[in-house]
């Protein structure tokens, strides 16, 4: 999918701060990150640290108040809304917590609907797209089905499907196996596995541990800042006393 | 019936709580049931309340018809009329009339009056007994000992309501006439139908002539026998024309048509009122969508308390009929609301249709505004509004699926599924009818536009008519009359300000004296086919006052007098027809039917005019043959003086009258009026079809656009969720507008498709009218016009659009971070 070692997302001093009346709320301060092609980072910490603010301004859902990101070297943290959605159509792949499979579209369509915004695709490459990644997540069979007729963790996989589809530079995976049980929490992680085997770059927010220790690296976020392993360690011990 | 109660107090309590819905359904209902009262009120004033007279579903009008020459409802002849009366087995009786204006002198200044000339048994026939004094009686049928009866506004206006009126003398015309009775209030002359003129007085004596049965000069009237249908009295009555044509030459091809007198009376109206009755159950049905559609956003809102209920043994019936009775009181609410606006509507409309106004304050005799019957209609359509609109919503909430109600936290996209598809339905059906009504309402304006670029002949801008009646024995002689008009002719024309000024008998666009002709080419045509002609008496001014275009020849002078040679202008038309390929200049003809009749002398043509659309816009043109009034003077009746001015012609009236006064101060000056308003006169119904239909479709419109807002919104608000997942997934600010107005448009499209089909079968049902009322709704616009269709749809279209473009932009505008947590 990418050659694997050279930089993919650096972020320097990322700030983000959200405002409510009279509060000022520091999401995230001061964030250095760098994700390599081909890496599998997990991103962990507690609840309300900024992991999923992270993980939405790393996929252009969202803009940094202060800071770099570099995306394939180019800086995104100041483009309108118009070039974001163009860069996160074509370099970003998102998997959900709870899926987000739209219920009126069938698999196929739910699959290709990343692809349809893109201009000039031919329908031709388009289907081959989809139905590759149906039946690299093993969904091709369901293709008319619609999302209320698949279990979870069938519905799951088409999302897998979904962000695979339009050939992201990193899939962005929020808690991928927070709404399934553990049986298909693992068929989903073992799917995530075989992707990051055959090249792909994941970055994946999840609390699990056991996932956690799947990927390459793990990033400790605590009060919107990246923290070691131990100083989370100490950190998470202060709180509780 | 305690249910009901508590259902009762629980939806008030809901609907006071829901203050913003409330008001919104509350409007629209109102809007769609008042519209309905309005136009039932008049419906019911002119279709449907019976005539004052008693017994009327036995009266008929009595008319000649000559198919063959495209005459339908033609006054009849005298000769024939005193036939029928004595032959007839299916009446029990049979009276005749003829309108006519006359001078009320002797009082108080004089005053021009409509009136009627009647058989001594009209009154008795119709049911009518006075209110004080008697009818006539038989013997005052004949001229010599004719009497006089007065209206109830006549005998209060003109006498103070005199009590000891009845017995003394009225002078009409000069003529002094023992007046015998005054009628009750209320009685008019609808049995003429759109020809109602108000009648204020009937003088006896009509003494119907037994010779000449080519003069059709009387209005007939009839009551049928108990035991006769009216089929069967047709059938006689055709009897007696066939045998009357073989007796008589002169009647080839008349036949005889009776008419019920309140079709009669409403026929004119009928098909106007119909289109609109139509207009406005289009409205009313396009408001009940978007209600349905509001309860439906509401029911989705309350599925939770819906499965409570359910979850606590409520059975579906029970959750239906609590949504029911919310329905019922919106609905009344509006009706009551929708009462006022109805209330005030049928008064705008009387205010906008001038023949109305004469049609339901006059002859009709029913004032509009709220009765008995108009607030019953309008109850029953609140009720069955409310189930309209009430039912398909009590329907779906009353089904809630209770795990999920129950359990779940907000979306659900199965459970919705069936609930959208019903709101998309709805507003399908609204852009349907909206379609349908905004294509009958395009259709009328541009029939209304053909009229306006109809040629009439001549040039109606700055002329002035008014009618002076010369009546009474000191203009028995025609010369006298001359005299008079040459002196205030001469008079108006040194005024400054008038160009020119003319008399003439009648004026254009407001009916025709047709009457027979020979030519000297053809002196002897067959019975049956003998020529006709408006018969036009003018003074030599009237072409260039009514700037008509004289084609060739010269026009009438003042040397055209009794004494010289007879002349006479006639129109291109007439030329072309009878001497076609020739000059018509020289030519002779004879204003007769029979060429050898010595009363009659030949005139010779010594100008041909352009033709004049004498009989309104929507007639054709006809021919005319014009005489000068110096050597007609005895026809010049009625004698309407037409003045050009140079600016606003209604300026002209003091002078004109101070005028007429210098002349006789016993001649009236009546029936004011400016050319423009004469030639608008008979576009008249339509242009106020045009307003209305229009306004509905308006209306209709406004409510479609607010449906297409409404559901678009709503499901806008609905996918907040799916649109942040499309955001994630690239889709830009133009790809989501794209996909919310592509959403409109689509159910736009669908209204604008299932419109054409209830626009064709419009069509259809224009096509299918009878010639006479498509002509005079549509004019020559075809029903089932293609770009008429195109721009119609395009309007809709472009409408759904703008209307759907706000909740677009909002959709465009969410934010992908708060959607996705959207529950």
């Amino acid at each position: 999918m990418t050659d694997l070692g050279q930089s993919l997302i650096e972020i320097e001093d990322l700030t983000k701060v959200f405002y409510t009346d009279e509060v000022e709320t520091h999401a995230l301060s001061g964030v250095h990150l760098g994700i390599r092609k081909g890496e599998y980072v997990a991103i962990s910490g507690p609840s309300g640290c900024g992991k999923s603010t992270l993980l939405s301004i790393l996929g252009l859902l969202d803009t940094p108040t202060g800071g770099k990101y570099l995306l394939n070297g180019e800086p995104v943290e100041s483009l309108d809304f118009a070039a974001r959605s163009r860069i996160r159509n074509r370099e970003i792949g998102f998997i959900f917590q709870s899926f987000n499979l739209i219920g009126d579209l069938t698999v196929y369509e739910n699959v290709e609907l990343p692809l349809t915004y893109r201009q000039r695709m031919p329908s031709a490459e388009r289907k081959k797209r989809v139905m590759e990644s149906l039946e690299r997540v093993s969904m091709a069979h369901r293709v008319r089905h619609y999302p209320s007729q698949l279990s979870g963790g069938q519905q799951q996989r088409v999302a897998v499907a979904r962000a695979l589809a339009g050939h992201p530079s990193i899939l962005l995976a929020d808690e991928p196996t927070g709404n399934l049980d553990s049986h298909n929490g693992e068929a989903v992680m073992e799917l995530l596995r075989d992707l990051h085997r055959e090249g792909a770059t994941i970055c994946m927010v999840t609390h699990d541990p056991r996932f956690v220790k799947q990927a390459e690296r793990e990033i400790h976020l605590f009060d919107g800042k990246v923290v070691a392993e131990e100083e989370l360690r100490k950190l998470m011990q202060e709180t509780q006393a | 019936m305690k249910g009901f109660v508590h259902d009762l107090r629980y939806a008030m309590r809901q609907l006071r709580r829901s203050s913003g819905f409330t008001a919104i359904a509350v409007l629209t209902l109102m809007s769609g049931i008042g519209a309905n009262t309005a136009i039932f009120s008049v419906v019911n004033a002119v279709l449907l309340k019976p005539l004052p007279y008693k017994d009327s579903s036995r009266l008929v009008v009595v008319w000649q018809q000559n198919p063959h020459r495209g005459w339908f409802e033609n006054e009849v002849s005298g000769a024939n009329f005193l036939d029928w009366q004595k032959q007839n087995h299916v009446f029990t009786g049979m009276a005749a009339f003829e309108s006519l204006f006359l001078n009320l002198t002797g009082h108080s200044p004089p005053q021009e009056i409509a009136g009627e000339r009647v058989s001594a048994n009209f009154f008795s026939l119709l049911g009518i007994k006075p209110l004080r004094g008697r009818l006539f009686l038989p013997e005052e049928e004949s001229q010599d000992r004719a009497a006089a009866i007065v209206s109830y506004s006549l005998w209060q206006q003109h006498y103070g309501g005199d009590p000891a009126l009845v017995g003394r003398q009225i002078f009409l015309n000069g003529k002094s006439y023992p007046l015998i009775g005054i009628l009750p209030p209320g009685i008019s002359d609808d049995y003429l139908g759109i020809e109602a003129q108000q009648s204020q007085v009937w003088i006896s004596g009509i003494e119907p002539f037994a010779e000449g049965r080519e003069f059709h000069e009387y209005h007939a009237i009839a009551r049928l026998r108990p035991d006769v249908t009216l089929t069967q009295a047709q059938a006689e009555m055709n009897t007696m024309a066939a045998r009357i044509e073989q007796q008589y030459p002169e009647s080839r091809g008349w036949g005889v048509a009776l008419v019920r007198m309140h079709d009669q009376v409403v026929e004119y109206f009928r098909p106007a009122l119909l289109l609109l009755l139509g207009a406005v159950g289009t409205v009313l049905l396009i408001a009940c969508a978007n209600v349905a559609n509001l309860l439906l956003v509401r029911g989705a809102s309350r599925r939770k308390e819906f499965a409570i209920r359910t979850a606590v043994g409520a059975c579906r019936w029970q959750i239906i009929r609590q949504l029911l009775v919310e329905s019922l009181l919106l609905s009344l609410a509006g009706g009551a609301m929708g009462l006022g606006f109805g209330a005030w509507g049928s008064q705008i409309l009387v205010r906008l249709s001038p023949t109305a106004q004469q049609t339901t304050a006059g002859a009709i005799s029913t004032p509009l505004g709220l009765n008995g019957l108009v607030l019953l209609f309008t109850f029953m359509v609140a009720v069955a509004t409310a189930i309209v609109f009430g039912l398909a919503p009590a329907m779906s909430a009353s089904k809630p699926h209770l795990n999920h109600a129950l359990n779940e936290s907000g979306r659900s996209f199965s459970a919705s599924l069936q609930r959208r598809n019903l709101r998309s339905a709805l507003v399908i059906c609204e852009f349907a009818l909206a379609l349908s009504l905004l294509l009958s309402a395009a259709l009328m304006i541009k029939a209304l536009a053909h009229l306006h670029r109809t040629a009439i002949g001549f040039n109606p801008n700055n002329v002035l008519s008014v009618k002076i009646p010369l009546e009474g024995s000191q203009y028995q002689d025609p010369g006298r009359q001359i005299e008079f008009f040459r002196q205030f002719l001469n008079r108006i024309e040194a005024l400054p300000g008038v160009e020119s000024a003319t008399v003439s008998r009648g004026v254009p666009m407001n009916g025709w004296a047709g009457w027979n002709f020979v030519t000297a080419d053809n002196s002897h045509p067959a019975a049956g086919d003998v020529p006709d002609a408006n018969y036009v008496v003018v003074a030599p001014h009237y072409f260039r006052t009514l700037q008509v275009p004289l084609r060739k020849g010269r026009i009438f002078t003042e040397s055209d007098s009794k004494a010289a040679e007879p002349v006479a202008i006639v129109s291109e038309s007439l030329a072309l027809r009878y001497w076609p390929g020739q000059d018509p200049i020289g030519k002779r003809l004879k204003v007769s039917s029979d060429a050898k009749d010595k009363t009659q002398p030949w005139l010779t043509v010594v100008g041909v005019a352009g033709n004049v659309r004498t009989q309104g816009q929507y007639a054709p043109f006809i021919p005319e043959i014009y005489v000068p009034y110096t050597q007609y003077p005895w026809v010049l009746s009625p004698r309407n003086v037409l003045v050009r001015s140079r600016g606003d012609p209604l300026a002209l009236v003091p002078a004109i009258q101070r005028e007429v006064a210098a002349l006789d101060k016993d001649v009236p000056v009546s029936a004011l009026a400016t050319m423009d308003e004469i030639v608008s006169g008979p576009v008249q119904q339509g242009r106020t079809i045009m307003w209305l239909l229009g306004g509905f479709a308006a209306l209709a419109l406004l409510l479609a656009a607010v449906g297409i807002y409404s559901v678009i919104s709503y499901a806008v608000s609905q996918r907040t969720h799916e649109i942040g997942v499309r955001i994630a997934l690239g889709a830009d600010r133009d790809a989501i507008t794209g996909l919310v107005l592509r959403h409109g448009i689509s159910l736009s499209l669908l209204g604008v498709a299932a419109g054409w089909l209830g626009a064709l079968g419009i069509a259809r049902l224009f096509a299918a009218l009878p010639f006479q009322i498509r002509w005079l709704l549509l004019f020559d616009v075809r029903p089932a016009d293609p770009l008429m269709f195109a721009c119609v749809s395009a309007v809709l279209a472009t409408v759904a659009v703008l209307a759907c473009f706000i909740p677009a932009r909002r959709a465009a505008r969410v934010d992908p971070i708060r959607a996705l947590r959207y529950e």
